[in-house]
């Protein structure tokens, strides 16, 4: 194929993102024949896993089109005037979008199963999601990024609310959306302060106005940038925007819970990355402590809620509040620095949070259906010990994900001068221990139910938990990456989060 | 035979002879072969050969190296066996080093050979005894401890030998273990001897470090010796106390006396080896050893005198009211052992050692006759159920009346000649409080121990059928009564006073360890001493007649002798209440403490712990409030926060 | 700087790979495995010991270079310190598997490798990181044997023991991220090695330093565990299965000793002096605290748990002495006690396994029922109880030795402490032996030849121990020397104890 097309094939994975949800929109009243459902799994499977080798693909050899930044192999390719841009970051974050997809697939069949919707508006609107954060994914400009954190947004109302038959569902459709609206509101207004100051959207030109500003425009900006933070920390469920979470992770059917508590927040994360580290790098140390502030509130309210909750799901709305503080340390951290250790950080903590979560809301998600938690590990060992694995790493235990993130989260903390803040997330890492051990201990230790009836779970669902906490361990081995004996997932990822803190620095 | 390999011999010929018996004491705790009377099953013929063997050879080693340090110069009745290091750590380095002098092989005679003679009487008292090879074993093994106590030339050595034989007690006095009391007895000897034990530690501790400072950090007792006169006097007083509050346990003194009479419960032997002849008396020996410290400390003499009289004094009253055969020879030795320190506290160490030693032979003569008594009657101790044995016990009888006359310093006994050479010393050093004491005591123990006679042998019978079926024992334990009692008798000849035209041979044996403390100021007048002694010998008489006519009579009872003394007498036999009051002061405390109070602290840091955590539970309920479930709350405090951070923009904006 | 694979990182890799075995091979291997691995430990260990020089440094030294975020090298390697310690988590393990009986199933025998496998990493690793990741992995193994494996009240004693476990180790995590910041700022790199870190933060202001040293204390003092932390331990010993608690007690609780003279105080001279009156009067209440505890429990294994706590008071103690005798008595302690205290333990299963009950007031009688039981357990306990001569005697001795170069007072209330150890184990024995014998009377055989051939090596080592500690002693000295005389030079003489002085 000639050159001209092939400078945009970068851009494929987003673009097969997208034409795969509309043709799943258009295949759902299609397919008569045959077993529909199957179909449209297949096709949502599909797509998503193109997508994934894809990103990754590209990211192991860049094409013709993606120009090298920095020494670290980060590239970047620009398109519509800077309006797209395609680098090492977007590709990750497609590749985690598509992933976490795959990995909540088979839960959220099996509920579609269970519950009476069909799987049909399931698997477009979960494959429009996964497009939309690919669309944040590749945001060159700031009105990108919210046109697909609205398509998420929007794709993730319907998701809440396909299953009609489960109670509280419409509750939580109708609180997501409203609050949601509001949130919406405020990034809108912030983004509108933002272009009466300086003119633009596009990031890479907010940063040069940035840079020189008039300061009779600095307040402006500031103004803009204190709504656009308050916008995403909705979207993050950041203390005190972070009250909605509980209700809708309850409302919402497990799996999608967990679709919502990760890839949802990872997306809205990389936003914050671009505008803030990349957007307004000029100005980056005056908000510094407003990023800190709120991670302090995140962290200290969601411990607090957290402890008093009897329902294990609505604590992991609220423990995912406290996590959401440990990335708003690293946020603030890269903020400070001017190195690419903390957006490194940051992103190592997004990866390693994001398959610990999947894990597990999805044994949470087949345990509770299995009997309940207590004593599951003499009644199916391997269900609790995924389970098991994905507690050690939300408690941040050596040997798991949980630990790589917050170890080098917290280290950059406490390399940026924020000292108080590490402390602080450490004190909220033993307090966390109130509310993660008894988890454990129902698991190990708890009184067997009788009868024990062996698990009923879907092979994919089997698979998809082998996969998640099995990663967490990987990843975790991390620490053992000794020159010699290198463990690779750790060091594959760590090397591409350095190469998407490079991109984003100038 | 070279003198180093003599004195490995007394060592570590015990030491064998238990290893030996420990293997068939093991074998026969397996297997139990059943006993029928009083007889030896092959295994325990063994067993006592062994058992006999070891002491007596280490017997027969000691005897031949006092000949051969008698044949040597005075100055050069010295031996010492090296075994290396045994740890050294810092300034700290202590070396298996063990040193027989003249002072210690007085030790080991009476260790080895009123040993052997117990061993074989124990033979003859066991025999039948299911646990037989057991019981030789803890006697060799202890034989072994007091041996390494009296020989060795490191204090920390020393501290390993004072346990041993403490252990060995505790073992020996719960031997019956299945009797419930009689354990607990061992225990109870075995915790108030730890608590002297810290004294002593802490002694050396002390001494340790203040010659630190000079660089001569050591605990060896030569070294220290040597270098003792450098400590200021306070130090070396608080060392001399501390060092001594570990004798006061071994060696019962008053207030940590309450575990001897307890210890009767162990065999009779095992009262008259561990409890009468040598262990109890490894305080004085200790303090004795230690001269140079305690010369250098007069006000730590001035102590360990008063005390000891203090304790000479009770223990002989409450000797003179008990009612069981053992328990008045026990507080009898008490008594004995304060009159030691008497002698020491005064300065006048040889006289404490020569009490030491002819103490050694009475006392045991007294305990084994005692024994071979209730060996008679089937195991009776109770005075009240004895009486008019003299006809029955030939051999017993006569030597329990020599054993209780030379307790109570009858001339010509042993007894009277060293118990005399005391009260002369007291005297002499210008205490006459002592003195006093020292007479009143010499007077009670006349009492009792005649009391005692009178109650066993005298009189008529008091249980017709007891005494119907009481016979002689065996050679076994007959033979080492009559041994005993020469020794008692006779040894008195090593100090026969020079009025009494005799020689001080035993105190020139050890004038080469004693020089450097011997009051050299003192010179006895000859007249004052013979004054002093027909004084003493006087009122011995009297308290011995008064006792025994007492209690000879008809139906003569064994409760207080005047109508009037009840009351007080009921207090005595109780030891004063020693016992209740460190009962109520001391246990009672602990065992609240370990039983209520440690517990509930433990509860406290718990509930503590807890505590925190509900408390942050609790705050989060507060914030719980705002998560209502309804949508306009949570609008509301989205709305608060975006005022909050928009209101820090604005401010930090201008800047 | 060293080669990549030494004795000890055959030491710290065995484990791993045998745990990995036992859970893969046919369950009856398992044991099989588990005890081969330990014996190949040990037979490592001893090869250790014949290599080892007795001198100060680092020896078996092996080093990676680390991923940068993590540090820069990864040092592994032995010195007097912890060899000794290495050898005896062999001896350790072997001896939990040997008693672990056949019916476990082959998860309980990996977790037991993993166990020893996490302590040995603690004991090798030279890197504070590494250091921490050992030291938080070590609480899992220890965490499942209770849960999965432990008696009835397992879940209510486990709680207070993660919790304050982990709460202790963030403190020093967070401590860790300090320094390594610190490290960051200064070459430009992370940076977790011992001695590079030593350097570093010897430029902190007096306020930090202490809040440091504090931090790192606390997460040691749990595991140790001082005064105020020890009330999770009874329940901990208590209920978790005995092979468990041989190496909890054996070894990880040494390992808190062990992380405040390699990490605590060689990090922060100035602050160890200055806080060592303080931590030894805490290490002083604990040995009280738990003698007189000791003396009121009712249950065989909470008076040896108790025992334990007390016994661990000493080793502190003789830390915080921080004279060269007390040190010394504290590192042969450190070993002595493991032996002893494993020994106790299993003595105590198998006397209450034959009495089927291990509430003191079913016991009684043992002695005449089963004698040889009975002398074992009465020599343990006289070696527990610091007879001379046996292996007890020599550690308390120097400990309390330099503990009066400290302080007079610190030493007699420790001495008090063997009036009150005496009491205990006599009291114990008093219950479980003598007496006449109790209904039901214990069932089943005296010992027998298999724990004979366990418990009899213990004895005699007891004894070897009690009579030659230069066995040990001698070859840890140099270590101990080097180690409080670089203390001296670290801080001023003045403040150091009246004892200290070289």
């Amino acid at each position: 194929m000639n050159t001209q097309l092939a400078t945009y094939l970068p851009l494929a994975p987003l673009a097969l993102l997208v034409l795969g949800a509309l043709l799943a929109l258009l295949l759902v009243p299609s397919v008569r024949h045959g077993d529909p459902d199957r179909t449209m799994a297949w096709h949502a499977g599909m797509v998503n896993l193109s997508a994934l080798v894809l990103s990754v693909t590209l990211w192991v050899r860049p094409v013709i089109g993606m120009e090298p930044v920095g020494a670290t192999g980060a590239f970047r390719a620009t398109y519509m005037g800077g309006a797209l841009v395609v680098d090492s970051l977007s590709l990750l974050l497609v590749a985690l979008a598509s992933a976490g997809a795959l990995l909540v697939l088979p839960g959220l069949m099996a509920a579609a199963d269970r519950g009476s919707f069909a799987h049909g508006e399931l698997h477009a609107l979960l494959l429009f999601a996964v497009a939309g954060s690919g669309v944040v994914a590749s945001a060159g400009d700031v009105f990108t990024g919210f046109l697909g954190l609205e398509i998420v947004a929007l794709s993730v109302y319907g998701l809440v609310g396909l299953d009609r038959s489960r109670p509280g569902a419409h509750e939580a459709v109708l609180k997501y959306l409203l609050l949601g609206a509001f949130a919406s509101a405020i990034l809108l207004l912030g983004m509108a302060f933002l272009f009466g100051a300086t003119g633009s959207l596009s990031l890479g030109r907010l940063q040069a106005a940035a840079v020189h500003l008039p300061p009779a425009r600095h307040g402006l900006v500031m103004l803009g940038l204190a709504a656009m933070v308050a916008g995403l920390a909705f979207k993050v469920a950041a203390a005190p925007f972070h009250m909605w979470s509980a209700d809708v992770y309850e409302g919402a059917v497990t799996p999608l819970t967990g679709f919502m508590a990760t890839v949802v927040k990872v997306t809205a994360f990389v936003f914050g990355l671009r505008l803030l580290v990349a957007g307004l790098a000029g100005v980056g140390t005056d908000w510094q402590p407003l990023l800190a502030a709120l991670a302090a509130a995140s962290m200290v309210v969601g411990n607090l809620m957290a402890m008093n909750q009897r329902k294990p799901k609505r604590m992991m709305a609220f423990s995912s509040v406290v996590h959401t503080g440990y990335m708003l340390v690293g946020l603030a951290a890269a903020a400070g620095s001017t190195g690419t250790d903390a957006v490194q950080a940051l992103v190592v903590y997004l990866v390693a949070y994001l398959l610990t979560n999947l894990a597990a809301f999805g044994c949470l998600d087949v345990l509770e259906r299995n009997g309940g938690l207590d004593g599951a590990m003499q009644r199916n060992p391997g269900l609790a010990t995924a389970f098991v694995v994905a507690l050690l790493s939300l408690v941040g235990f050596p040997m798991t994900a949980g630990f790589l993130g917050k170890y080098m989260v917290f280290s950059v903390a406490f390399g940026a001068g924020l000292g108080w803040l590490g402390v602080l997330a450490i004190l909220s890492s033993m307090v966390s221990l109130a509310y993660y051990m008894p988890l454990l201990f129902r698991v190990l230790s708890g009184a067997l139910p009788s009868p024990a009836a062996p698990p009923s779970l879907a092979t994919g669902e089997r698979v998809a938990l082998a996969v998640s906490s099995g990663l967490v361990l990987v990843l975790g081995a991390g620490i053992l990456a000794v020159a010699g004996w290198m463990v690779p997932g750790a060091h594959w990822v760590a090397q591409w989060a350095l190469q998407s803190g490079a991109v984003l620095l100038p | 035979m070279s003198h180093v390999a003599l004195l490995a011999w007394i060592l570590f010929a015990p030491l064998a002879a238990a290893a030996l018996n420990g293997l068939l004491a093991l074998r026969s705790a397996r297997v139990p072969v059943p006993v029928e009377g009083h007889h030896l099953r092959p295994m325990d013929r063994l067993a006592a050969g062994i058992g006999v063997a070891g002491p007596l050879a280490a017997a027969v080693a000691a005897w031949s190296l006092g000949f051969a340090f008698l044949a040597r110069d005075r100055s050069l009745r010295l031996t010492e066996l090296d075994l290396g290091t045994w740890f050294s750590m810092g300034q700290a380095h202590v070396t298996w080093l063990f040193r027989v002098d003249p002072l210690s092989l007085v030790m080991v005679l009476v260790v080895t050979t009123v040993g052997t003679l117990i061993h074989l009487y124990s033979v003859g008292y066991m025999a039948g005894d299911a646990g037989f090879p057991r019981f030789l074993t803890w006697l060799n093994l202890f034989t072994f401890a007091m041996l390494v106590l009296v020989t060795a030339r490191d204090l920390v050595v020393l501290f390993l030998g004072w346990e041993g034989v403490g252990v060995c007690s505790y073992l020996l006095i719960g031997y019956w273990f299945s009797d419930a009391a009689k354990a607990a007895a061992g225990l109870k000897a075995f915790v108030v001897n730890r608590i002297g034990d810290l004294g002593l530690l802490l002694g050396m501790f002390l001494l340790f470090w203040s010659m630190a400072p000079g660089g001569q950090a050591s605990l060896d007792i030569d070294l220290l010796s040597a270098h003792v006169t450098k400590l200021s006097v306070p130090l070396a007083t608080a060392a001399a106390v501390l060092l001594f509050v570990g004798a006061m346990g071994k060696s019962a003194q008053v207030p940590l006396h309450i575990w001897l009479p307890d210890a009767m419960a162990g065999p009779t032997p095992v009262s008259a080896l561990i409890h009468a002849a040598t262990m109890v008396t490894a305080g004085v020996y200790m303090v004795a050893r230690m001269h140079p410290l305690y010369h250098h400390a007069p006000a730590a003499l001035a102590f360990i005198g008063s005390l000891g009289a203090l304790t000479a004094l009770v223990a002989a009253t409450v000797a003179c009211t008990q009612t069981n055969i053992k328990r008045v020879i026990a507080w009898s030795t008490v008594s004995q052992l304060g009159y030691m320190f008497m002698g020491l506290g005064a300065g006048a160490f040889s006289a404490g050692i020569y009490h030491l030693f002819t103490h050694a032979f009475f006392k045991a003569l007294f305990f084994l006759s005692a024994g071979a008594v209730i060996h008679a009657l089937h195991g009776e101790e109770e005075l009240g159920r004895m009486g008019g044995l003299w006809s029955k016990l030939r051999v017993t009888g006569p030597a329990f009346v020599l054993a209780a006359a030379a307790n109570a310093g009858l001339p010509p006994l042993s007894g009277f000649v060293s118990k005399d050479a005391i009260l002369v010393a007291t005297w002499n050093a210008h205490h006459p409080v002592w003195f006093a004491v020292g007479l009143l005591t010499a007077g009670l123990t006349a009492f009792y121990s005649f009391r005692l006679v009178a109650l066993v042998l005298a009189g008529p019978p008091r249980d017709a059928h007891l005494a119907e079926h009481a016979h002689e024992a065996g050679w076994a334990m007959t033979l080492p009564l009559v041994l005993l009692a020469v020794g008692a008798v006779g040894a008195g000849v090593l100090e026969w006073p020079h009025e009494l035209g005799g020689t001080l041979w035993f105190s020139a044996w050890l004038e080469p360890v004693f020089y450097p403390s011997l009051d050299h100021g003192i010179h006895a007048n000859a007249v004052v001493d013979i004054i002093l002694t027909v004084g003493s010998v006087a009122v011995v008489a009297t308290g011995a007649a008064i006792g025994f006519s007492l209690h000879a009579r008809d139906g003569a009872s064994t409760g207080a002798p005047l109508t009037g003394l009840q009351g007080l007498w009921a207090t005595v036999k109780r030891g004063w209440h020693v016992d209740e009051v460190l009962e109520r002061v001391v246990v009672r405390p602990v065992v609240f403490s370990s039983r209520a109070a440690a517990p509930f602290l433990d509860f406290l840091l718990g509930w503590g712990a807890r505590g925190f955590v509900q408390g942050l539970a609790l705050a989060g309920r507060g914030l719980a409030v705002a998560q209502s479930g309804l949508a306009r709350h949570y609008a509301m405090v989205m709305l608060g926060g975006l005022v909050a951070l928009v209101a820090w923009a604005v401010l930090s904006g201008g800047r | 700087m060293g080669e990549t694979l030494s004795l000890p990182v055959w030491m710290l890799l065995l484990p791993f790979i045998a745990a990995a075995l036992a859970a893969l091979l046919p369950a009856r291997l398992a044991r099989a495995v588990a005890c081969l691995a330990m014996v190949g430990q040990l037979g490592l260990g001893v090869m250790l010991l014949r290599t080892f020089r007795d001198q100060p440094d680092l020896q078996g030294v092996a080093s990676w270079p680390m991923l940068g975020i993590f540090g820069s090298t990864l040092r592994l390697g032995v010195d007097g310190l912890s060899v000794f310690l290495l050898v005896a988590g062999a001896a350790l393990g072997l001896l939990a598997v040997l008693v672990s009986g056949a019916k476990r199933p082959p998860a309980f025998h990996a977790w037991l490798l993993l166990f020893v496998g996490t302590m040995a990493g603690v004991l090798v690793v030279q890197d504070l990181l590494v250091f921490y990741v050992f030291w938080e992995l070590m609480l899992l193994p220890a965490l499942v044997l209770i849960l999965l494996w432990g008696d009835a009240d397992r879940r209510k004693a486990t709680v207070p023991f993660v919790v304050v476990t982990l709460v202790g180790s963030l403190a020093m995590l967070a401590v860790i991220f300090a320094m390594g910041a610190e490290a960051h700022a200064r070459f430009g790199a992370w940076n977790f090695d011992l001695d590079a870190l030593a350097g570093v933060v010897s430029t902190w202001s007096a306020s930090a330093r202490c809040w440091a040293f504090a931090g790192l204390v606390l997460a040691f003092a749990v595991k140790i565990p001082l005064f105020p932390l020890h009330y999770w331990l009874p329940a901990a010993y208590t209920s978790a299965p005995l092979p468990a608690v041989i190496l909890l007690s054996g070894l990880m609780a040494k390992l808190g000793t062990y992380g405040v003279l390699r990490v605590a105080m060689p990090l922060f001279p100035e602050q160890a002096v200055a806080w060592a009156p303080w931590l030894a009067g805490l290490a002083v209440v604990g040995i009280l605290h738990g003698a007189v505890l000791a003396l009121g429990a009712r249950d065989v294994r909470t008076v040896l748990a108790y025992s334990s706590f007390s016994h661990l008071g000493w080793i502190a103690l003789g830390i915080f002495s921080l004279t060269a005798e007390g040190l010394g008595g504290a590192m042969l302690q450190q070993v002595g006690h493991a032996l002893v205290t494993a020994t106790l333990f299993i003595l105590a299963a198998w006397a209450s396994e034959r009495q089927g009950a291990t509430h003191l007031s079913r016991f009684g009688g043992m002695a005449a029922t089963h004698p040889w039981l009975a002398a074992a357990l009465v020599f343990a306990a006289m070696a527990s109880a610091g007879l001379p001569g046996l292996n007890g005697f020599v550690g308390e001795f120097l400990i309390l030795l330099g503990a009066w170069g400290l302080s007079p007072w610190v030493a007699f209330a420790g001495g008090l402490g063997v009036v009150l150890g005496a009491a205990y184990l006599l009291w114990l024995l008093q219950r479980m032996l003598y007496g006449p014998a109790v209904q039901p009377a214990p069932t089943g055989p005296d010992l027998g030849v298999r724990e004979l051939a366990v418990v009899l090596p213990l004895l005699v080592m007891m004894v070897l121990f009690g009579v030659r500690p230069g066995l040990l002693i001698d070859r840890m000295k140099p270590w101990s020397d080097a180690y409080v005389l670089r203390f001296h030079k670290a801080v001023p003489q003045a403040a150091l104890p009246t004892g200290a002085h070289p």
